[in-house]
């Protein structure tokens, strides 16, 4: 029927065309829409002998002439889950280091769209042949990859963000503890929920997600006048599913509950999404975690209860200094509110009284007042990440008298408070 | 202004072209994914030979991944060399079970097969990743990012040659496809697969059976694609994690077939050819800073104009 | 402490008539287009560009109009490239649907990245709903006033197309063009002008589905966000049998059991990601069991996927 004659015609006409269709095409893309990052190096000016960086987190990092310049050389690229389109988890690490890039002037490269460890290590390898010295690898499931990398390329500084566990000694890990910013937001919400109702939306159940999860319960406990209805939802596919975390988020806003909780990613984008979609009144309120969101959403919104905001940029910083007067190795940094990495920004609509009792909670767990964590009362340590199959760990059941008091449960011998912080309303 | 521009497009010209070669790891990728499109290909253009389109090669895939761990954890008892090929033969059998839903009710109810793969892809996702949190997850994995178990390496698939990582999956699934032609091409098959496939009422006529026929094509392309499964995870993956869930390797797959034009050498051809430029868009992707997206448009601009380009000739020579 | 009842009811009634509206657009559009013989395996793509278009339309101007305009209007083009590769060059409808689904897929996130490439985008203004303190009055409110008036569009439409396709003469020129193209031709009707209108008009109807995806579905773009609901829409318009009132029917039970089951999973709490996601699978069960609901045979415009050449 067809002879191979005309197949092999065939072949090569339908090769050259696609050829050429696909230079076009390229061409037409490469001059229509430029890259806009910068992947060239440019020198910073304003270092001197000493010179300061001030940062939208009211962080400063001080970088000596030397560092700065030693920084300014690196090759740095960051391996994201999904794209800074969310608003969110990658948003916020996205945004801290091409802020960092423009500041400091060393090499950046990004990879996107990375669902998982293996994934990731197309661009990881990728970057390794090409000389690069450090590795982001923004998230926890990026862990075992990130050991795996570090093992191959010794002298690359694999930084894993939101990973517990390090095999080498240049796993550089950042640690991310969302339980206070959660506190301080499920404290606002008790306050200024009418109807005691509340929903949560998880986006994985992984540790940082469940703490600020335990944390914005443990909040509402805290200052809920009347006893709390509280949903909390892990959603398949966490952080991608956007439309599912709406119609979930919609459906507790059905369900009545007036405020809702989302931890991340595809998720918040989501939640938010159902928020706004819900009539002025009754009032409704998200949260959001990593973006300040006060800084994107119109400022008139009246939803928006607060934002959990992670600063990033001190972290990375941080990381990228260690590395240049080689005191990485072993590195880590904890990013939790007890630190003033994690700040809470409350939403502008709600009542000025609920703002300032947040941002005092806030300052008691940075001044160590309050202490918010999961740990046993005797040891202090992060006692469920190193044993997450003990019994007390498996069941993350927290029971809170109505009215305040000290929590029960499996997980109440976790948490520990110190003495009330100053007045509430 | 054109300067910057251009220069990217040399650096995006020359990462399309030659960093799969190029780079560490890329001839290895190259030749998985060639393995990958070729083995679910030639089962999509043996389903196609008899008018049957076998859209849901990703789901099947998808359950291939997930049989070879669910032989690997339940049937662990075995002795290694027949828990190897239990592995193989359980891959095969997880796609041809997904696909025997949508050919038994092709076959007994004329539903279309389009439609119910389609459907049974998206079941095949949740499927998979309850089967991954569950059943098969490994005891150490991060909750919420379930992943299976490691294959240890005397359950891999070896290399060739030690230092060249191209893995004998390659002259297998060559192998395969040779088989293949000669059986459908050479023998009877081919004249009641075509008769089946263009008319049934002629293969009525002509006293074929046409259930037979579309059930054997349909189930061979089902499991062809649980064992493409068991070639990627074996040889290349090692383990299974949500980042096999969300690829479009299945349909990928169904251009091949298509841009092959149902013929054996054509479809290893088409997917030596997008195995190349899918890896390497993806490179040119990460050093002109382009979003990897792009790979999908690129890839709809080459099925485009391949298929251009065999309609063309194909007008030359219209009867 | 628990949630009522008449609250359950309410939240999963008004989330079906939130989400079916997505699928009745495009089936309705689908159900013409494959009646008159030309299947769109690319519909997913175009409502992916159509979606696109629609935030960063709705983004730069504030207003939701302007962004089902312009959806629509790119919706023609790409639909318009189709149906001439289609019918015209008579390529392989499924090849050439695919091709554009990838094309879509991927060129609606490149330009999204462009346009805002961090992510910083502002927020979609949505379609008002149709009364602004629907939550005042009970049940009615949150059921049907809620809903903007799209969703009474859609529903509307169905009837239109119900009507178009038994009982006037273009509707059932279009399904002449399906069944029996040569008999069509020779009672003069221009098969190939047919077809391409249908197409054009399914691929419009895609266009109103993207634009409908925003704000009902989610707030902003995001890579591949329609996720392979597109695709659905040929499985339920094939087990409506092309009938605008079965897919009615079809979209509104598969909604149904979604909304039902993700009511069911936020409040059982499972906590646990893997058991929901067998419950995820319900709703795609649920139309692979409406087979023998709506009998076996199926009955397939004769000349669908076969392209026609004159004479």
């Amino acid at each position: 029927m067809k002879g191979t004659k005309r197949n092999g015609i065939t072949a090569l006409v339908g090769a050259l065309i696609v050829i050429v269709v696909l230079l076009l095409g390229v061409a037409v893309y490469a001059f229509a829409f430029p890259p806009t990052s910068a992947t060239t190096t440019t020198v910073v000016s304003t270092v001197g002998a000493t010179g300061t960086q001030t940062v939208t987190q009211t962080t400063t990092v001080t970088a000596t002439g030397a560092q700065a310049s030693a920084i300014a050389a690196l090759k740095v690229g960051i391996i994201l889950p999904l794209t800074p389109a969310d608003n969110s988890w990658n948003y916020n690490a996205y945004d801290a280091i091409t802020k960092l890039q423009k500041d400091f002037g060393f090499t950046l490269s990004t990879a996107e769209n990375k669902a998982s460890g293996t994934d990731a290590d197309v661009p990881a390898k990728q970057w390794a042949a090409q000389g690069y010295n450090i590795v982001i690898f923004q998230g926890g499931q990026y862990q075992a990859e990130a050991n795996t990398f570090a093992g191959l390329y010794p002298n690359i500084m694999s930084v894993c963000v939101d990973c517990t566990v390090a095999n080498y000694s240049n796993v550089y890990r950042i640690w991310l503890d969302l339980s206070g910013g959660g506190f301080v937001l499920g404290a606002m919400a008790g306050m200024v929920s009418q109807s005691h109702k509340f929903g949560l939306v998880g986006g994985g159940d992984i540790p940082s997600i469940w703490e600020g999860h335990e944390g914005f319960i443990a909040g509402v406990m805290y200052t809920s006048p009347a006893t709390p209805t509280i949903t909390n939802t892990f959603e398949p596919f966490a952080w991608a599913d956007i439309a599912g975390a709406q119609t979930t988020a919609t459906n507790d806003y059905t369900n009545g509950a007036d405020v809702v909780f989302s931890s991340g990613d595809g998720v918040d984008v989501g939640v938010l999404g159902a928020a706004l979609a819900q009539p002025s009144t009754p009032q409704v309120w998200a949260t959001n975690v990593y973006t300040n969101l006060t800084a994107i959403l119109p400022a008139d919104n009246k939803i928006l209860l607060g934002s959990i905001v992670l600063d990033y940029y001190s972290p990375f910083f941080k990381a990228m200094e260690d590395f240049v007067s080689n005191t990485w190795h072993w590195g880590y940094t904890k990013v939790d509110m007890a630190s003033g990495l994690i700040k809470v920004q409350p939403g502008p609509d709600l009542p000025a009284n609920v703002k300032a009792a947040g941002l005092a909670l806030q300052s008691d767990i940075v001044e160590g007042s309050i202490i918010i964590s999961f740990a046993s009362a005797s040891s202090g340590a992060p006692y469920c990440f190193a044993n997450p199959s003990a019994s007390s760990c498996a069941d993350k059941t927290l029971t809170v008298p109505s009215g305040g008091g000290m929590p029960t449960g499996n997980m109440a011998a976790l948490f520990s408070y110190l003495p009330q912080a100053s007045s509430l309303p | 202004m054109v300067v910057y521009a251009g220069g990217n497009l040399g650096v995006a010209l020359s990462s399309l072209f030659l960093n799969p070669i190029k780079l560490a790891g890329g001839t290895q990728q190259i030749f998985v994914r060639f393995v990958l499109f070729y083995t679910m290909g030639i089962g999509v253009g043996l389903a196609l030979k008899a008018g049957l389109w076998n859209i849901g090669a990703q789901g099947q895939l998808l359950l291939g991944m997930v049989m070879v761990f669910v032989v690997y954890t339940f049937l662990a008892f075995l002795p290694w060399p027949v828990l190897y090929v239990a592995m193989i033969l359980g891959a095969a059998l997880g796609g041809l079970l997904w696909i025997a839903v949508p050919t038994v009710l092709r076959v007994k109810f004329g539903a279309n097969e389009i439609v119910v793969t389609i459907l049974l892809n998206v079941v095949a996702i949740n499927f998979a990743f309850y089967m991954l949190s569950g059943p098969i997850k490994s005891a150490g994995t991060a909750l919420g990012f379930p992943h299976s178990v490691e294959l240890p390496a005397k359950f891999q698939i070896p290399n060739i040659v030690g230092s060249v990582p191209i893995t004998y999956a390659v002259p297998a699934t060559i192998l395969l496809g040779i088989i293949l032609y000669l059986v459908v091409e050479r023998t009877p098959f081919r004249v009641k697969a075509n008769t089946v496939g263009e008319s049934h009422e002629t293969a009525n006529y002509a006293g074929i059976s046409i259930s037979r026929v579309m059930a054997i094509t349909m189930l061979a392309a089902g499991a062809l694609a649980g064992l493409a499964g068991a070639t990627y995870l074996m040889g290349y993956r090692y383990e299974l994690d949500i980042g096999s869930f969300s690829t479009n390797y299945g349909l990928v797959a169904i251009i091949c077939a298509l841009v092959g034009r149902k013929h054996m050498l054509g479809i290893g051809l088409a997917s030596f050819f997008f195995a190349y430029m899918t890896i390497g868009a993806e490179s040119m992707a990460l050093s002109a800073n382009v979003t990897t997206y792009v790979v999908f448009a690129m890839e709809g601009i080459m099925m485009l104009g391949i298929l251009l380009g065999n309609y063309l000739t194909e007008r030359k020579y219209a009867v | 402490m628990t949630i009522p009842l008449s609250d359950i009811l309410i939240g999963v009634i008004s989330t079906t008539l939130q989400l079916s509206p997505f699928y009745l657009f495009a089936g309705m559009g689908e159900i013409v287009s494959e009646q008159s013989g030309v299947a769109n395996m690319g519909l997913e793509g175009i409502m992916l560009m159509s979606l696109m278009t629609t935030f960063v339309v709705d983004y730069k101007t504030g207003n939701p109009w302007i962004g089902l305009l312009a959806a629509i209007g790119v919706a023609g083009v790409i639909g318009a490239f189709f149906a001439f590769t289609a019918i015209r060059l008579r390529m392989d409808q499924i090849a050439a649907g695919l091709a554009i689904y990838l094309f879509g897929l991927g060129l609606s996130f490149v330009i999204f990245n462009t346009v805002y490439p961090s992510g910083l985008a502002p927020n979609y203004v949505p379609l008002p709903s149709l009364v602004t303190d629907w939550n005042k009055i009970p049940y009615v409110g949150a059921i049907f006033l809620k809903q903007d008036v799209m969703v009474y569009v859609s529903l509307i439409l169905v009837v239109v197309i119900a009507f178009f396709l038994t009982r006037t003469s273009l509707g059932l020129r279009v399904r002449a063009v399906g069944e029996n193209p040569k008999a069509a031709d020779n009672m003069g009707v221009n098969v190939n002008k047919v077809r391409f209108l249908a197409t054009l008009f399914g691929a419009l109807m895609f266009g109103v589905s993207g634009f409908y995806f925003a704000g009902n579905f989610v707030p902003g773009f995001q890579t591949d966000v329609i996720a392979g609901r597109g695709f659905i829409v040929l499985a339920m318009i094939y087990f409506a049998n092309w009938k605008p009132y079965r897919t009615l029917f079809a979209a509104l039970s598969f909604n149904i059991v979604y909304a039902a089951q993700n009511e069911y999973v936020t409040l059982s709490g499972f906590g646990v990601a893997s058991v929901s996601t067998l419950f995820n699978m319900l709703p795609y069960v649920f139309l692979l069991a409406l087979i023998p609901v709506f009998g076996r045979r199926a009955r397939v415009p004769k000349f669908l996927l076969k392209p026609y050449r004159k004479g």
